[in-house]
């Protein structure tokens, strides 16, 4: 052979490919879909089955929910004292896999209703090549009808996981990458899921079965650590208060959500929080503060034209108000941008066009928002 | 069909042959990018948001190929196959030269080599880049591209790509 230019050399030695019987794409968009809505099943299931139980619970539990302050469960032997409140995560991971150990949480709720998640996303390359999602439901809730759920949206691929502290798990193997979900029932009515996929075996320690239960072992309960924002906003006046709060990576376009609400709407838990989908955005009742990249195209979830105005404190904004919906769009801060949306009439009532526009005002985006050392509570 | 499927469905000719240089022949490269195209449907929240999907994709194939060669089956299925010494099948319209010299060319470098060769060569990375999709230093990217060379140039008769040539004898990191 000549000399030749090796890419050419590649190419001519691959040009021709010989036919394939073993390469079939809908099998692997079928197979593909359906791992990703298994994953999804079993984290969304829990988390709707989560609030069920609490909206069963009755008033007393909401009440002690949305009171902003922490509750403890019932102290026993078994079972770790978890607090629960919309602004704090009171576990951590004692042990994470590989790189995850050094990886930021990538995002965090913290929900109102009791459902409290946490996600390690190593996503220093391209790939984002592993990632572990804890999720703890509250044990003053019920969730015996959530223990029924998993086992039926799971009875497929599940088996019995290990005993873990005493206590049962179910394993869900997911065929592709190395994937699965761990169930373990923490106590009677207190459930922990833990969701570990890899891109590749190098990340874990052993089997993702193994692996899952290893990070099950070593969460640590109580620390109460506060979930910390890029922005802070001053409390709303009047009944509203914080029910459900979310950070998102960098990967996404959403720096952080910080959602209000009322009694009314004790639930604030947005379920696609826990999913791999991107969250729809503003469409439940509440108020919400986003902080999202600037220059995006600024769009309020009523898709009104948008009317320049000025806040009382002199700041841009671009604004949009029916008797249903509000959207104030604050000009970039620190190269991100800030949208309040108020979704519900109720919510428009609560905090309509002066209040939005005063209430804009109090948002302080730290200097370096995407800098998580810098983050702060977000509510003053 | 939505676009990530037509995107799939365009890029299958381009993962085969990377993967057949991955693998070594083209059933088990075949095999490899079927895993892929799995994987990459079932993240599909994740790969909406990739700027470089061709990029991501092909780090994902290098990625699985590595890890296979790592794990205990590829291992078994490794040595099953060097005992055997299977026929690598060419296809039957290629050039009858490129088929002799390629492919036991390639069958010689080990895996991480293969990756680099396709990464750098065939995909066009740069040494940075192919080192993030490999996680290694670039200095290995270097050094390993080095050896692959030098072994390629004993079954093939190829020019030495001008930054391969530099580091050829080079120290290893």
């Amino acid at each position: 052979m000549m000399s030749s230019d090796l890419r050419e050399t590649l190419l001519a030695g691959t040009a021709d490919l010989p036919p394939s019987r073993r390469i079939d794409l809908p099998r692997a968009v079928r197979e593909g879909t359906r791992v990703r809505r298994r994953r999804q099943a079993l984290t969304t299931v829990v988390a709707l089955v989560a609030v069920a139980g609490l909206a069963l619970a009755g008033p007393a539990v909401l009440r002690g929910s949305l009171s902003g302050g922490h509750r403890s469960a019932p102290a026993s032997p078994t079972q770790p004292a978890l607090s629960y409140g919309p602004l704090v995560v009171d576990f951590s991971a004692g042990w994470l896999p590989g790189h995850l150990a050094d990886a930021a949480v990538d995002r965090s709720t913290a929900s109102g209703d009791g459902l409290v998640g946490i996600e390690f996303i190593d996503d220093r390359s391209w790939v984002k090549d592993a990632d572990v999602k804890i999720t703890v439901f509250d044990p003053s809730v019920r969730t015996d009808f959530a223990a029924k759920e998993l086992a039926r949206q799971a009875s497929d691929d599940s088996t019995p996981g290990p005993t873990i502290k005493g206590s049962p798990s179910t394993w869900t193997h997911l065929p592709a990458g190395f994937s699965g979900v761990l169930t373990w029932r923490l106590s009677a009515k207190a459930w922990v899921v833990i969701d570990v996929e890899a891109s590749d075996s190098s990340y874990l320690v052993d089997l993702p079965e193994t692996t899952a239960q290893r990070i099950a072992e070593n969460l640590r309960f109580g620390v109460r650590e506060p979930v910390l924002f890029p922005f802070s906003v001053l409390a709303p006046e009047g009944t509203l208060r914080e029910v459900g709060t979310l950070q998102l990576g960098q990967g996404s376009d959403m720096l952080g959500i910080l959602e209000f609400g009322d009694n009314s709407m004790p639930i604030s838990s947005d379920h696609t929080i826990m999913s791999t989908e991107a969250p729809d955005l503003g469409r439940s009742p509440g108020i919400s503060v986003y902080l999202s990249p600037a220059g995006s195209e600024k769009v309020c979830p009523s898709d009104g034209a948008l009317a320049r105005t000025t806040t009382p404190g002199g700041q841009e904004a671009f604004v949009h108000f029916t008797a249903t919906d509000g959207c104030v769009i604050l000009s970039p801060v620190h190269g991100e941008e800030v949208r309040i949306m108020i979704v519900g009439s109720s919510m428009v009532r609560a905090m309509p066009l002066d209040a939005a526009l005063a209430f804009a005002d109090t948002v302080q985006v730290v200097p370096r928002p995407k800098d998580r050392t810098s983050w702060v509570k977000p509510v003053r | 069909m939505n676009d990530l499927e037509s995107y799939a469905a365009g890029r299958i000719p381009a993962l085969r042959r990377a993967a057949y240089l991955l693998c070594g022949d083209w059933d088990r490269g075949d095999d490899l990018v079927q895993k892929v195209l799995t994987d990459l449907f079932s993240h599909w929240a994740r790969v909406r948001r990739v700027e470089n999907l061709d990029a991501y994709v092909h780090t994902m194939l290098v990625r699985r190929a590595i890890d296979e060669r790592r794990s205990w089956w590829g291992r078994k299925v490794a040595l099953t196959d060097a005992d055997a010494s299977p026929e690598v099948v060419a296809p039957p319209d290629a050039d009858p030269t490129l088929r002799m010299d390629l492919a036991p060319a390639i069958r010689q470098l080990a895996p991480r080599q293969r990756a680099v060769i396709v990464l750098r060569y065939l995909q066009d990375l740069s040494v940075e880049e192919t080192a993030v999709a490999m996680r290694c230093s670039t200095g290995t990217v270097k050094s390993q591209t080095a050896r692959a060379l030098v072994t390629l140039r004993s079954f093939m008769d190829i020019t030495m790509p001008v930054d391969a040539a530099s580091v050829v004898g080079g120290s290893e990191r």
